[in-house]
């Protein structure tokens, strides 16, 4: 039985996005406004393109059969880890870490990519426990290894922000497939001395120092602290109501670094204030409710644990980018998802959405 | 296959969790961008007043001095300031940062090492260099310099009227002379102004709000002054004075047209020069006269019918006893005439006059004229001189006042006195201020000739006239201040100095003085030239100043479009003219087109006026005075009516 392409399109979660991503293009148009340089600017104009390349990718996708993803989850997953290590060998440098492959026309971080591909992956193998109860140890290390492999290949790349996100996704989808309470002690155990560990030894002393500042940044305001600094004045003088919309001190005159990429929240937060932030806010509430609703109503357990990752890898770039600019969380460079810039993330979160339309989509596959 | 039921059963407890999770962490963001937003936070707000906004002060601005002709005496011009934040030079920059700023700064690179490795915030590093070298350095983009643009006074005339403007500091701040006196005018106001600054401290380019500031039109004549400096100096070398001044001003409207003072200064670079260097004597100064005061009795007597010109004196052959004092001429006299006691200059003779007219007439008089009184001309610093009263005068005192001692005058006082006698005996109110507009072109200030009371009957003033004319004629004390092509009138003073510390006269310190006025039949200026000290090649105020006078006389005349009937020649036989007064005649506006006038040691701009009805052709080469013409003078024009003159620079 056919049904037209708009009974099957889930639109809210679609509708959502879009609203967001004009939000994000809004904000991206000011963010990188500075007295110097008004009008739209190249970053501005390629996130513009990275937009319809994006929904291209994702109209395209949502076409696709849910089963044929799941039988080639493990070549996307090998895909992008050759992508990553591809960046270990040929990769360039931004920001200290090595996280760039630059194909010539166009330069990609595969670590973004890299996400879904490890969530692919591990829907595919939690699917196929067909059982809801706590993992086996057996099965908790074969998931790991599909974790670790992605997770260790980007911590070489001194890439911190992203390898702590791959550990996030993963422990979302373990709890949601189930794990015994023992093992969640031991997990966080792990977890603490891990930390500890790798706080003192493995840490990188501008790791280190986003933390330190993190606790009390107006100890130096202007060294260690100084983006959380900006960050807080950013945010916290937009008051109410905001300064409106161009009008934001903290891009205009340079002083919010990063501010076109992680730092684009305090933007939105200063132009629009404490009401423009909360309804953006509410934006991505829905935009998250939406996919959650698709995971509850798919029709296939890899559906169910594909949209489930999905949409918690959307939920940490969320808190994490969040929780850092306003002071909650260490810095970590993660993007905002719609809002940031950058090319890489915003076609991985097109594609994203594709395979969620995808996987709500499949549901009218039997009728 | 699975269904959806089981899902939604076993599942549907590990969504609630994980949504209790995601629910907890959103409240926490949304509670803590409420914490940031509404709630605020004292520390964070006042960083945010302090980083995006700075006062900025607007380096103020001075308006224009211009003298009567508009041409510029003093203004500012834009220079940059370069400074430096130390802390903001990066050690691997400090080098290139040094070697950079000597090349356009010229600071020596001990100096620059020194300042960046301070632990000032800020420091100047030069001040006031050309623009030029401040885009240079601006070009070469080193981070912790600050380069700040400012006005800098700037006299284009140098030394020209140097002590009368004064000087201007940094930040415009006025110094001295005019520029201090009408400071609340020329300056605009220090405006501070709140503006927005990006992260790395440059300013954003805020609406300069148009500062207010007012020129200022002085009633000097630049070429005038110039006349007088140079003249001053000349003279002021050769007898080696201590200081002088020379003032010249027009008697027909009261106004100022030169002030020149020696030793000179230079405000382009007031910070060489010591304070005495700085001093206008010409407003300042209070000293005793000496003869050039004689007139002024001389005009109580004329004017009060007490004396008439041909009434005779007997002048006791240079030794006059009063009381227990003697009053001595310099060269013994017998009997003499009222006209030629001015002549000779006699003290006997006008101690005599003095015993006729009377203390009270003649100390009232002196009061009319104006001494002992402040006298404002729009000079700040102006003492009113000293004029006891006149119950205090012992008999030798209402002597030594006939002759200019016992009593202390400026210089203003005596161009304001000799006015009155210059002008008819009407008294004018002197002005150096022609007028003050702002910048807008509001006025702010107008002076214009103002008449005050009339002191002398015009045919007593004329005696006066033919008497100071004797002066500059043969057997006069100033045959040296003839203004050769030109009748003239004036009295020589040499007046000894009172020493201060001795407290009685000092026998080889005169004050050596002329003041006297030209063209006689219709006087136009006054100049008055006093020289303290003078040491060298004699001390006579003839022989010292008169011939300043002469030179600044017929320069200013010729400057001022008076032409000299005859061709000008140095070796007139003085003796010969008797006082006719056939020498001088005004050029009349040329109404025909037949006679071609001498235009001889006219300006252009007096030519032009005189030929502005007149259907003719100027055809002009070079500039300054007209130094030769054809037609020649008295021939007709020719056909194509183009009078051709061919200027030269007067000096």
């Amino acid at each position: 039985m056919k049904h037209s392409f708009f009974k099957t399109f889930y639109f809210p979660l679609f509708l959502f996005a879009i609203i967001l991503a004009a939000i994000g293009l809004a904000n991206l148009y000011s963010a990188t406004t500075t007295i110097e340089s008004q009008g739209a600017s190249v970053f501005f104009q390629a996130q513009m393109i990275y937009t319809c390349i994006g929904i291209l990718v994702m109209l395209i996708l949502c076409f696709v059969n849910i089963n044929f993803l799941y039988k080639m989850a493990p070549l996307i997953y090998v895909m992008t880890l050759v992508l990553l290590v591809l960046v270990l060998v040929i990769g360039s440098e931004s920001h200290g870490s090595m996280s760039w492959l630059n194909l010539g026309f166009v330069r990609l971080q595969p670590s973004e990519l890299a996400k879904f591909g490890m969530v692919i992956m591990l829907a595919r193998y939690f699917s196929m426990l067909q059982k809801d109860g706590p993992l086996s140890m057996k099965e908790l290390f074969v998931s790991s290894i599909f974790f670790l492999i992605p997770t260790v290949l980007v911590v070489l790349q001194n890439d911190l922000g992203s390898s702590l996100f791959y550990g996030f996704i993963f422990g979302s989808l373990v709890l949601i497939q189930g794990l015994r309470f023992r093992l969640i002690i031991v997990g966080i155990l792990l977890i603490c001395v891990i930390a500890i560990i790798g706080f003192n030894f493995f840490l990188k002393d501008h790791h280190k120092n986003r933390i330190q500042s993190f606790m009390e940044p107006e100890l130096d305001p202007k060294g260690t602290g100084y983006h959380l600094v900006q960050s807080k004045i950013a945010v916290g003088s937009g008051r109410a109501f905001g300064k409106g919309y161009l009008k934001g001190q903290s891009h205009r005159l340079k002083f919010l670094p990063e501010r076109h990429t992680d730092f684009v929240f305090p933007v939105l937060a200063e132009e629009w204030g404490f009401v423009g932030a909360a309804i953006t806010l509410f934006c991505y509430f829905l935009f998250l409710i939406s996919g959650v609703n698709i995971a509850l109503y798919s029709e296939t357990r890899f559906g169910f644990f594909l949209a489930i990752g999905i949409v918690a890898t959307f939920f940490w770039h969320l808190v994490i980018n969040l929780g850092g600019v306003l002071g909650l969380l260490p810095l970590t460079g993660v993007p905002l998802p719609f809002l940031s810039y950058g090319g890489s993330s915003l076609v991985a979160n097109w594609m994203a959405l594709g395979f969620l339309l995808s996987i709500f989509r499949s549901g009218f596959k039997r009728y | 296959m699975t269904n959806q039921k089981h899902i939604q059963k076993v599942q549907r407890f590990k969504i609630f969790a994980v949504s209790i999770i995601f629910v907890l962490f959103y409240g926490a963001i949304i509670f803590r961008s409420y914490q940031l937003q509404i709630l605020g936070n004292a520390k964070i707000s006042n960083l945010t007043k302090s980083q995006y906004k700075t006062s900025l002060v607007q380096s103020p601005h001075r308006g224009t001095i211009y003298d009567r002709n508009g041409e510029i005496l003093a203004l500012d011009v834009l220079v940059a300031s370069v400074g430096i934040h130390p802390h903001k030079v990066k050690k691997e920059n400090l080098e290139r940062t040094i070697t950079v700023l000597n090349e356009h700064t010229k600071v020596s690179q001990n100096k620059l090492r020194q300042i960046l490795t301070s632990d000032k915030k800020f420091s100047w590093v030069k001040r006031r260099m050309s623009l030029q070298n401040s885009q240079a350095l601006e070009e070469a983009k080193l981070d912790g310099i600050q380069i700040v643009n400012e006005y800098r006074r700037f006299y284009p005339n140098k030394e020209l009227a140097g002590q009368l403007l004064g000087a201007v500091g940094y930040d415009a701040k006025a110094l001295g002379g005019l520029e201090l006196t009408y400071d609340k005018y020329l300056r605009s106001a220090e405006i501070k102004k709140k503006v927005e600054r990006d992260a790395r401290g440059r300013l954003t380019t805020a609406q300069i709000d148009e500062e207010k500031t007012h020129n200022i039109y002085l009633t000097i004549d630049r070429n005038i002054q110039a006349f007088a400096e140079e003249a001053l100096q000349q003279k002021a070398i050769e007898h080696k004075v201590n200081w002088g001044f020379a003032i010249v001003s027009d008697v027909t409207t009261g106004e100022i047209l030169a002030m020149a003072n020696y030793p000179e200064f230079n405000p382009n670079a007031y910070w060489k020069y010591k304070q005495f260097y700085w001093k206008n004597h010409a407003a300042i100064d209070v000293y005793e006269p000496g003869s050039t005061f004689k007139p002024f009795l001389m005009a109580a007597a004329l004017e009060q019918n007490i004396v008439k010109p041909q009434d005779r004196f007997f002048c006791e052959n240079g030794r006059y006893k009063i009381g227990p004092n003697f009053v001595n001429d310099h060269h013994p006299q017998g009997w003499l005439t009222a006209s030629d006691i001015m002549k000779v200059s006699s003290n006997i003779g006008m101690t005599k006059i003095s015993q006729k007219v009377g203390r009270k007439k003649f100390y009232n008089f002196i009061k009319d004229l104006g001494f002992g009184k402040k006298l404002d001309i729009g000079l700040g610093g102006m003492s009113s001189g000293i004029v006891r009263p006149y119950k205090q005068w012992r008999d030798i005192d209402l002597s030594n006042i006939s002759f200019g001692q016992g009593l202390g005058v400026n210089g203003l006082q005596m161009m304001n006195a000799y006015t009155v006698i210059a002008n008819n005996g009407q008294q004018l109110k002197p002005y150096l201020i022609k007028k003050i507009i702002s910048n807008k072109g509001a006025i702010a200030l107008e002076n214009k000739p103002e008449k005050q009371a009339s002191l002398l009957k015009e045919e007593k003033a004329k005696q006066l006239h033919a008497m100071l004319h004797q002066v500059t004629q043969a057997g006069g004390t100033a045959i040296q201040a003839h203004v050769p092509g030109y009748l003239a009138a004036g009295k020589t003073g040499t007046a000894q100095k009172f020493n201060e510390e001795l407290k009685t006269y000092a026998e080889h310190q005169y004050l050596s003085s002329f003041i006297g006025f030209a063209p006689l039949k219709d006087p136009k200026l006054l100049i008055y030239v006093v020289y303290d000290s003078p040491s060298e090649n004699g001390y006579y105020g003839g022989s010292v100043a008169g011939p300043v006078f002469k030179t600044i006389m017929g320069r200013s005349l010729a400057q001022l479009g008076y032409i000299q009937e005859q061709e000008s020649n140095e070796n007139v036989q003085v003796a010969k003219q008797t006082g006719e007064d056939s020498k001088y005649v005004p050029i009349k506006k040329i109404t025909n087109n037949k006679e071609i006038p001498n235009l001889k040691g006219l300006s252009l701009r007096r030519v032009m006026d005189l030929t502005k009805d007149l259907d003719v052709q100027l055809s002009i080469t070079g500039s300054g005075v007209v130094q030769e013409q054809w037609p020649q003078a008295g021939e007709e024009l020719n056909k194509n009516k183009i009078l051709k003159l061919k200027l030269k620079k007067h000096s």
